[in-house]
């Protein structure tokens, strides 16, 4: 039987598009983890990133006989879920609790973590429960295209230029966002550093 | 001194440890079938829910609807204003009853009002005014008479 997993994107896409919902599942399996951790750093609320991400989906399977190929499937699905999480945010608008998922227990032996808490670090000892509400609470006082941004290149990875791709703006505009939000967080993280 | 952008960088990478329960992938999966294949009947319900809201809505705003205080101060003057000209007899709902021309009409139809010994009264009119029984005259009821709107006797008239 053959191997689904195997498969390109294209093939998935146009896969699905003639109603193979098990190569929309491969797609799923594939890009759901990194949909949610964009939609859940920008709402820190795991809730409302479950509903996103499950909407998300929802509305890319209906929408995929529109889908043309003029972008990477990973792109548009990025697409979709930004713009929805933005509506989302705003319509939220203050009114917000934070339900926050718990560390992944292999951050102990995640080496950015141990450079981060060793001695001669300038950032001080702190518990790790602490450090996840003070880090959401710094994101959450950004406005939601700048946490989208920093979701983007600092937590996940992306490239400028792919970031760009995605909010549909110059790659200048995501640098000088990526820049202020920056500025914004080292204010908001200053109690981290040792006195 | 500040923390420098790098330390920032490298305290938002942490977030990537921050993970959903084991196995909430595949538990979500099926909630995503489950949304997929209701998306079409999703469709037509939420059309059939989006009409009923709106009635809902319509019917709230009409509990809730409040007359506003000019209106009663309205009411209120439209009333003084009949009331006054009513009270001062400048205007009347009805024409008043000409107790000279009503004689006079009455005396005219003496004839014809007695018939056969009994009294008709249907048959007796004044020129502007009416005179409307209560009972229907019969041999056992004393008739009921009355003249605009005020109940005169219970016998009849003399005059008759």
């Amino acid at each position: 039987m053959e191997d689904l997993h195997l498969l390109e994107d294209e093939e998935l896409v146009s896969r699905t598009q003639a109603g193979d919902t098990h190569a929309f599942d491969v797609l799923w399996h594939k890009y759901s983890p990194r949909i949610y951790s964009l939609v859940y750093n920008m709402t820190s609320n795991h809730e409302d990133a479950n509903d996103l991400l499950l909407e998300v989906f929802a509305k890319a399977f209906r929408a995929i006989n529109g889908f043309k190929g003029k972008s990477s499937f990973y792109t548009w699905i990025h697409a979709i879920a930004v713009n929805m999480t933005i509506n989302f945010v705003k319509k939220r608008g203050r009114r917000y609790q934070m339900s926050l998922d718990d560390f992944d227990s292999n951050i102990h032996n995640d080496k950015e973590f141990i450079e981060l808490t060793a001695s001669n670090t300038p950032i001080r000892e702190v518990d790790l429960s602490e450090l996840q509400q003070r880090l959401n609470e710094a994101m959450m006082k950004l406005s939601v295209e700048h946490r989208a941004v920093v979701t983007m290149f600092d937590i996940q990875g992306m490239p400028h230029a792919e970031i760009a791709k995605v909010l549909g703006v110059p790659e200048a505009t995501v640098r000088s966002r990526l820049f202020y939000a920056h500025r914004q967080l080292q204010n908001y993280l200053e109690e981290f550093r040792k006195q | 001194m500040m923390l420098d952008e790098q330390q920032v960088q490298q305290l938002l990478r942490l977030k990537r440890f921050e993970q959903p329960p084991p196995g909430y992938f595949d538990q979500a999966l099926d909630e995503l079938h489950y949304r997929m294949h209701a998306g079409s009947e999703k469709h037509s319900t939420r059309n059939q829910y989006s009409r009923f809201s709106r009635l809902q809505e319509f019917l709230s705003n009409l509990n809730s609807f409040r007359v506003p205080q000019a209106a009663y101060a309205g009411a209120f003057a439209i009333f003084l204003v009949f009331a006054t000209l009513m009270g001062t007899g400048v205007w009347s709902p009805r024409p008043k009853f000409d107790v000279y021309h009503a004689s006079a009409a009455t005396a005219q139809n003496e004839n014809a009002g007695i018939l056969s010994g009994k009294i008709s009264l249907t048959a007796l009119r004044s020129n502007q005014q009416e005179i409307f029984p209560t009972i229907k005259p019969s041999d056992s009821v004393t008739p009921r008479y009355i003249l605009g709107g005020q109940p005169v006797s219970y016998n009849t008239p003399s005059s008759f």
